[in-house]
């Protein structure tokens, strides 16, 4: 579904990256490819995080309370002994 | 609602396994969380499943959140929405997906959205939306507000799907710009 276009430049490439990563549809190679502009780029990850935002701001608009009952369900679900939280990252 | 800094200070106590703290974040956000995996799934028990599977992410991963690179509400919205577009992946095919969206809003969904314009956010932001180019326009409500994937829109408005990246992308630069322009910085 992402496939690049042959005839997509890096900078258009990049956009793409950025428009899927937005629609949370960046497949496991795109993520991997974002991931290395990314570190290749250091301005490339505030341009990922605003956009991220944005999306997230106007997707804010479709809030809708759940159901009571999940409350309970999320947290019985946490309970789970396989469910843990993981490990902060090491500070390198 | 509680700010930025409220929700990453409870984050912060997630990370150290405090489940009270997960409780008052599933109480700040689970309507943005559940909003936007239903708007994509339409299916509310698949809506309550996929919500389910966010906030145990956000358990899991909560060490991964960065406070100084998103909010939490962003954060935990962006999973939100990969999770809710992989199973529609998984469970639909997009020829499915294309005629749910052509169905009218329910009247659910009508009360909600009159409901939430009545916030001054959410007015500014489809203010802001409604005020993009059209081309823009469009896509940017297919795909944000109505919930479709890429491929679903291209099919829909018979546009390659490079353009509709595009779009989102140059949509998504141009709202930017017009709300922080409105003296909106404040977003979650």
């Amino acid at each position: 579904m992402s496939e690049p276009d042959n005839t997509t430049s890096g900078g258009d490439r990049i956009d793409e990256l950025l428009a899927l990563a937005a629609l949370g549809e960046l497949t496991a190679a795109d993520e991997r490819e974002l991931d290395a502009a990314l570190a290749a780029d250091v301005a490339l990850q505030d341009e990922l995080d605003a956009d991220l935002e944005t999306a997230a701001r106007i997707q804010a608009v479709n809030a809708v309370p759940p159901p009571a009952e999940l409350k309970r369900r999320v947290l019985d679900a946490i309970d789970a002994p396989s469910v843990a939280p993981a490990a902060p990252p090491p500070v390198s | 609602m509680a700010s930025k800094t409220e929700l990453s200070t409870l984050a912060e106590r997630v990370v150290d396994g405090d489940r009270r703290a997960f409780a008052q974040i599933y109480d700040e956000i689970a309507p943005l969380v559940f909003g936007v995996v239903k708007r994509v799934l339409r299916d509310p028990a698949m809506s309550e499943e996929v919500t389910q599977e966010v906030f145990v992410e956000i358990w899991t991963s909560i060490a991964k959140f960065d406070p100084a690179r998103a909010s939490l509400s962003t954060w935990s919205v962006t999973i939100a929405r990969r999770r809710a577009v992989d199973r529609v992946r998984r469970e639909q095919s997009q020829r499915n997906r294309i005629e749910a969206l052509g169905h009218q809003r329910d009247d659910s969904d009508i009360a909600v959205d009159d409901e939430v314009v009545a916030n001054s956010e959410a007015a500014r932001v489809q203010h802001a939306v409604e005020s993009l180019p059209d081309d823009q326009r469009e896509i940017i409500q297919l795909a944000f507000i109505d919930g479709c994937a890429h491929g679903a829109i291209a099919d829909r408005l018979g546009i390659p799907l490079g353009t509709v990246k595009g779009r989102v992308r140059g949509g998504l630069k141009r709202l930017r710009t017009q709300l922080e322009s409105s003296g909106l910085e404040d977003g979650r």
